[in-house]
């Protein structure tokens, strides 16, 4: 395992900055090889969860985010394989009352998380419009 | 010398003239029924008689009927017309209608999807709402995409590529039916009870908006 730089090492984050969500649905990755969509599930976590995990992407080869997504696909119960990942910027991710904060982790110094910042009722639908919105303006990119 | 024989409201015509050239003969009006009312019955009635006097050559028929009736026997037989005409000249493919047979393809694959990543089983009846609303925005909009969820719904995904806008339709197994919209970062979405209200008005508008987003 290469070893991580430290927590502090990372700068603040920027509006250019790509963000990069995991895709570990096999769907959701030929759809986006074939038909160049990202579908909605890619942005779409279990009802109530408050925020999204993504990497930054630009602060490490594409080899070392992808060794961290296929050990974090791994682990997932049932365990799952990454494909790839739908990569948004922080400006875009943070729009619409969202906001996307580095949360750096010991065995991820990349994590980042995009808070959707839900109030009000129809909780769930909120959660699928954010999605939404996020998957339309991301676009794929394949493993390395 | 022969008299030309007339027509009624018509001019005398000079049974030897020649015939007008082919270009400028104007198209046979099939069901003449209208124009006739509005040359005779009218003017009959509006000259001669009196606003509350009887025209006693009103024999039940009302003029606004039969002109509609008309009107609509006139679009009966364009679209007749339009239909038995070959199809020279016209597009040899026509891609709005074209994505109805993939997008119906791709419906049937659902299953399988379903199956490969772990997610609940679509209902029947949920395929057969998909399938209903394909059909009715074949030739509409944009070609789709279709997919399952994680929460037992199926997804009629419309988006271009590369076109950071999209509008979505889900459909849930009890029947609800959702959509949601993200074009130039305004979302929108509408959730109703029974999925056969869709695609509603406002969902069309946003499909409209969506294909005419720039790459679209």
């Amino acid at each position: 395992m290469m070893p991580l730089p430290p927590l502090e090492a990372l700068p603040e984050l920027t509006q250019d900055e790509q963000l990069g969500r995991s895709i570990v649905g096999s769907q959701a990755a030929r759809k986006a090889r074939t038909k160049g969509v990202i579908i909605r599930n890619v942005f779409l976590e279990a009802e109530g969860a408050p925020s999204l995990s993504v990497d930054r992407m630009d602060h490490a080869t594409l080899n070392k985010i992808a060794l961290l997504g296929r050990k974090r696909a791994q682990n997932r119960t049932p365990p799952r394989h990454l494909h790839g990942w739908a990569v948004i910027t922080v400006g875009k991710a943070a729009s619409n009352r969202r906001t996307v904060e580095a949360t750096p982790q010991p065995d991820n110094i990349y994590h980042a998380d995009i808070s959707l910042n839900i109030v009000g009722d129809e909780a769930r639908d909120q959660q699928k419009g954010h999605a939404t919105e996020l998957a339309a303006r991301s676009r794929w990119l394949d493993l390395p | 010398m022969m008299e030309a024989p007339s027509m009624p409201g018509n001019v005398a015509q000079d049974p030897y003239a020649p015939p007008p050239p082919a270009r400028e003969r104007p198209w046979r009006n099939p069901f003449p029924v209208g124009g006739r009312l509005r040359r005779t019955i009218r003017p009959t009635a509006t000259s001669a008689f009196g606003a509350k006097e009887e025209n006693p050559f009103r024999t039940g028929v009302d003029p606004a009927a039969a002109e509609s009736a008309a009107f609509v026997l006139r679009a009966i037989w364009i679209r007749h017309l339009e239909n038995s005409m070959p199809a020279m000249g016209r597009e040899p493919t026509q891609p709005a209608t074209t994505w109805l047979q993939s997008a119906l393809e791709e419906l049937e694959e659902i299953d399988r999807e379903v199956l490969e990543d772990g997610l609940p089983a679509i209902s029947t009846r949920t395929k057969g709402e998909a399938a209903r609303i394909l059909r009715e925005l074949a030739g509409r909009t944009i070609p789709p995409t279709i997919y399952p969820t994680d929460d037992g719904e199926l997804v009629i995904h419309f988006q271009s590529p590369g076109v950071p806008a999209a509008v979505l339709i889900e459909l849930s197994n009890d029947g609800q039916g959702a959509w949601f919209s993200s074009i130039r970062g305004r979302n929108r979405r509408l959730r109703s009870d029974d999925s056969s209200d869709l695609p509603d008005a406002v969902v069309m508008a946003q499909l409209e908006a969506l294909a005419a987003e720039p790459g679209a």
